[in-house]
């Protein structure tokens, strides 16, 4: 769909403005548009049944009994003709947030227990009426502002428990790392978030995921252990409470989310600590630490340049005079 | 009576294009004449699928009256399970058409989107507990060498999300061309124990690419009726 593209609902009659392509998946893309002067988000699609289900399970479950906003308020679901093509579109809420993998890099690993637990209130929600969200994954978490409150996106993989489910991430599907089956029930979205923790704490790269892609389910596993022990051992965040849920410890979103909270509640501690040290001594060993970036190959080359450059400077004082 | 109703679909798995035996486009069509539905996945790593390879799948997916999607091996498991759904949800949405023609005049698409939305409520409900039999026909010839494990794990990847749905599924491999110089050997999952992904690990790929020989194995399995328990009295939707 070309951006600033005019179109107009068959049945409903809305009007909209395409602004910016926002995002494109499997089944379809998201822009930003205009729509009687309020900024909304309309997903294009080929495939409408697809689109339909989304469009069922957005007005069943965006919203819960008590008025609380699980997802994006549901506006119409329409077809259109874009440049001679018949399209289907579900218009829905804007939110303007980022993507959760995008504020943890900005704001650091000590939010990932927070965002967590504010998901996992959410799926709490979505839990209580007989259905899991599914395809659990960073672009389908929206942080909204700086509390790290979050909303849920894209509603198409919500199944009801019992059911297969259709939806999924390979990453944070519990399948694939043969921590259980792809049958919809409550801690099917329970693992979804542990394998999301741990790999907003210590990502995976395309290249892990492309070698792991052709490794047995159980290979797969031992290596996620393994990266999680590395990851202990080196990084920040919620490791530990990860993997109690990846070895069945933990049974339950109330488990993880009391798990998750003290850690969360330590970590400010700390900080707060530090702080404070900070203040008296003018710098105490806990703010620094904080701060410290892992040495990498960057540094290493910088070092070498430096140590050359040395190098060659003495060797011309020496000889050169 | 009729019986429960039943899909039946063959997934084609490849990388190149048939060079031995009958038309695999001719084949398709013929398999869709029976109500089978066959749907191409073309793998492009080295390049071996080229134009003619992708104009053939494209062709052999439309003559099969499923669906077709070129993509690089390590994205076969995400594939194979969005290519076997979405094609049992066209097959499916076919049959409510078709009625729905009767009925209406016109198809789902021309319904009002509430209306829409429900019957792909149906749809997607219909999808979950059908009688699903899926065939696998899987290009093993020496260029696929370098992808069988990737194939062996998509395969796997999709017995977890059969073994996941409320309605009972059956499935079974034809690999083409066979080791011993036959065209396609057909590999079914004896007992209950293990995986069907597992006889790829066992293959050694080789020889030339007899596609059409292999999707006739395949159809052929399926109509014959000892295929598929015999508890079930089914009809083909």
């Amino acid at each position: 769909m070309p951006i600033g593209v005019r179109f107009a609902g068959k049945w409903r009659g809305g009007s909209y403005v395409a602004l910016r392509l926002v995002g494109s998946g499997a089944n379809g893309s998201v822009y930003l548009a205009e729509r009687g002067g309020e900024r909304v988000a309309v997903k294009v699609a080929d495939n409408p049944t697809a689109l339909s289900l989304e469009y069922d399970r957005l007005l069943r479950f965006a919203q819960d009994g008590g008025g609380r906003a699980i997802g994006p308020r549901c506006i119409e679901l329409d077809d259109t003709v874009i440049g001679g093509v018949k399209r289907f579109f579900l218009a829905m809420e804007y939110i303007d947030g980022m993507p959760l993998d995008a504020f943890i890099r900005l704001r650091g690993p000590e939010w990932i227990a927070v965002c967590l637990v504010n998901m996992l209130d959410l799926l709490e929600l979505l839990h209580s009426r007989g259905y899991i969200f599914g395809d659990v994954k960073p672009a389908n978490i929206l942080v909204q502002n700086d509390a790290g409150d979050v909303r849920l996106v894209d509603f198409g993989g919500v199944a009801p428990v019992g059911q297969s489910v259709k939806e999924f991430t390979e990453a944070y599907d519990r399948a694939w790392w043969a921590f259980g089956s792809r049958r919809a029930d409550v801690r099917y979205d329970l693992t979804a978030c542990a394998l999301l923790g741990l790999q907003l704490a210590a990502p995976l790269c395309k290249a892990d995921l492309e070698r792991l892609s052709c490794l047995r389910p159980v290979d797969r596993a031992a290596w996620l252990r393994k990266h999680a022990a590395r990851a202990a051992a080196t990084g920040d965040g919620p490791i530990a409470e990860v993997v109690a849920v990846m070895d069945g410890e933990v049974r339950d979103l109330d488990e993880f989310r009391r798990r998750l909270s003290r850690t969360a509640g330590q970590r400010r501690q700390v900080s707060a600590d530090g702080m404070a040290r900070l203040g008296r001594r003018g710098g105490g060993r806990e703010g620094r630490r904080r701060r410290r970036r892992a040495w990498d190959r960057t540094d290493w080359g910088l070092l070498a340049a430096v140590a050359v450059f040395a190098a060659t400077l003495v060797t011309v004082l020496w000889f050169g005079v | 009576m009729p019986g429960e109703p039943m899909l039946r679909q063959l997934l084609l798995i490849t990388d190149g294009c048939s060079n031995l035996g009958t038309d695999p486009v001719y084949v398709a069509q013929m398999g869709k004449g029976r109500g089978i539905a066959t749907s191409v996945i073309g793998i492009v790593d080295d390049g071996a699928l080229g134009e003619r390879g992708r104009t053939e799948a494209r062709n052999i997916a439309d003559a099969g009256g499923g669906m077709c999607r070129i993509v690089r091996a390590t994205d076969l498991a995400q594939t194979v399970q969005m290519v076997t759904r979405q094609t049992m949800q066209l097959t499916l949405l076919q049959v409510v058409n078709a009625e729905l023609r009767g009925i209406i005049g016109g198809d789902a698409d021309a319904l009002p989107p509430e209306t829409r939305s429900k019957v792909a409520g149906v749809v997607d409900r219909m999808s979950e507990e059908v009688l699903l039999e899926l065939g696998l026909v899987i290009d093993v010839s020496a260029s696929m060498a370098s992808k069988m494990n990737a194939v062996r794990e998509a395969i796997r990847d999709l017995e977890f999300g059969l073994k996941a749905r409320t309605g009972e599924s059956d499935m079974f491999i034809v690999t083409y061309p066979g080791e011993q110089g036959e065209t396609a050997v057909l590999h079914r999952r004896i007992g209950g124990a293990g995986m069907i992904a597992d006889v790829i690990g066992g293959l050694r790929p080789a020889g030339n690419t007899p596609t059409g020989p292999a999707l006739e194995l395949a159809i052929q399995t399926m109509l014959d009726s000892a295929s598929w328990p015999a508890s079930h009295q089914h009809h083909v939707v």
